[in-house]
């Protein structure tokens, strides 16, 4: 009897930790496919707001608004990158001669220190109007981006989510 | 067995004490956010800037101002307006600064710096940041229905010589790149009006001077809202 009974409370402690691990794992699975995503910041092209090793969470519930800094799969590759909003649907980019970005005829207000140029090489035409259902992506440290300048405007469905929380460990 | 027994209820505790410092970790990024948030929201209830409230149509005297750069005080009972108005050098200085001129990132209310500070132009522009719960600007959302405009139509702006009643008579959404509002002094009355009209399908009087109050919209980017108001002078006490 009393073999039986540990018997039953091994199995019980096993199951239970079992069930746990399961309901964790499915809470933890749908929380970051359904609700947040993280992400490493790999490279300085969102410097300075983002630096390499920056781990980031992002929201994937959250509607899009310009100057988000948000997770994309990169259109070319496929690979997970980070860049910010610039141009919603509807708007109107130029990048002009002299190095300036102009959204709807005008210089933006944003918080970046570096000139815009286009990109050598890029079949993107300027100015160019954002269509329905894509957005206009520039990273901040716009000498070295890999962003709209090169594969055009990206399509939503491309963006994960917007950045709403970053842990920095280095580079500070 | 006994190993066995022990290997389990051991792991068994050590997962409940590894998601319990999960949740901790998750509650208290969760706590910082909302100490942030509310960091971020009492200096918008900055209530030592009330002690500088004129009376109403009382104009604000040199000894009453916050500082140098305080063009008025504008309020519209009812609606949450009740601010002191800054002018800086420029429309950055009092984006994120409060009235004392330190950093905060709900800024100011503050008039277009190409505005004249007794507001003797055609049009004045009122800038404050839209900001959730009706805090600063946001209080400006009201204003979209219109029964709530006609209900709360009248205010007053005391200037530093003079005072103004306010006729709120519009509410409309444009860009931040409508220079007939956001360039104050390039367009002709006229245009500004044929603008508001456009908008908002009420037609202004070119021939009075006009006070619009902008704000940001909740999508961001370069939309605004407008809430325009005529501008009557006022006698003031002396």
């Amino acid at each position: 009897m009393a073999k039986a009974g540990a018997g039953k409370k091994r199995n019980s402690q096993a199951r239970a930790l079992a069930v746990k691990a399961a309901v964790f794992a499915a809470a933890v699975f749908v929380l970051t496919k359904l609700v947040f995503g993280v992400c490493i910041c790999s490279g300085e092209r969102m410097f300075p707001a983002l630096r390499d090793g920056d781990l980031v969470i992002y929201s994937r519930l959250s509607e899009l608004r310009q100057g988000d800094v948000v997770v994309f799969a990169d259109p070319q590759d496929g690979t997970q990158c980070i860049s910010r909003v610039v141009g919603l649907e509807g708007c109107e980019i130029d990048i002009t001669e002299a190095g300036e970005l102009k959204t709807n005829g005008y210089i933006p207000s944003e918080s970046v220190f570096y000139r815009t140029e286009r990109a050598e090489g890029s079949s993107v035409v300027f100015p160019l109007t954002v269509r329905q259902g894509e957005v206009f992506l520039l990273d901040d440290y716009r000498t070295i981006g890999r962003d709209s300048r090169v594969f055009g405007p990206v399509e939503k469905d491309r963006i994960k989510g917007r950045i709403i929380y970053i842990v920095r460990r280095r580079g500070f | 067995m006994r190993l066995y027994e022990k290997a389990a209820g051991l792991l068994n505790r050590a997962f409940d004490l590894a998601v319990l410092a999960a949740c901790v970790l998750l509650m208290l990024l969760g706590v910082y956010s909302v100490a942030d948030e509310v960091r971020v929201f009492s200096r918008t209830q900055d209530k030592s800037l009330l002690t500088y409230r004129p009376s109403p149509e009382e104009a604000v005297p040199v000894e009453k101002r916050i500082s140098e750069d305080q063009t008025g005080w504008i309020a519209v009972p009812g609606t949450g307006i009740d601010f002191p108005v800054l002018q800086g050098s420029d429309n950055s200085e009092y984006l994120n600064r409060d009235p004392y001129g330190e950093f905060s990132y709900s800024g100011s209310i503050f008039l277009d710096y190409r505005n004249s500070a007794d507001l003797s132009d055609g049009l004045s522009v009122i800038y404050g940041h839209h900001m959730s719960g009706g805090h600063m600007f946001g209080c400006l959302d009201a204003f979209r229905d219109r029964e709530f405009l006609e209900e709360h139509a009248r205010g007053s702006f005391s200037a530093r010589e003079c005072c103004f009643g306010l006729e709120i008579f519009a509410a409309f959404e444009c860009q931040a790149t409508d220079h007939e509002i956001f360039r104050p002094g390039s367009c002709s009355m006229d245009e500004v009006c044929g603008f508001i009209k456009e908008r908002s399908g009420i037609s202004a009087d070119p021939s009075r001077r006009i006070l619009a109050l902008s704000t940001c919209t909740a999508r961001g980017g370069d939309e605004r809202f407008v809430v325009a108001a005529y501008l009557i002078p006022t006698e003031v006490d002396d």
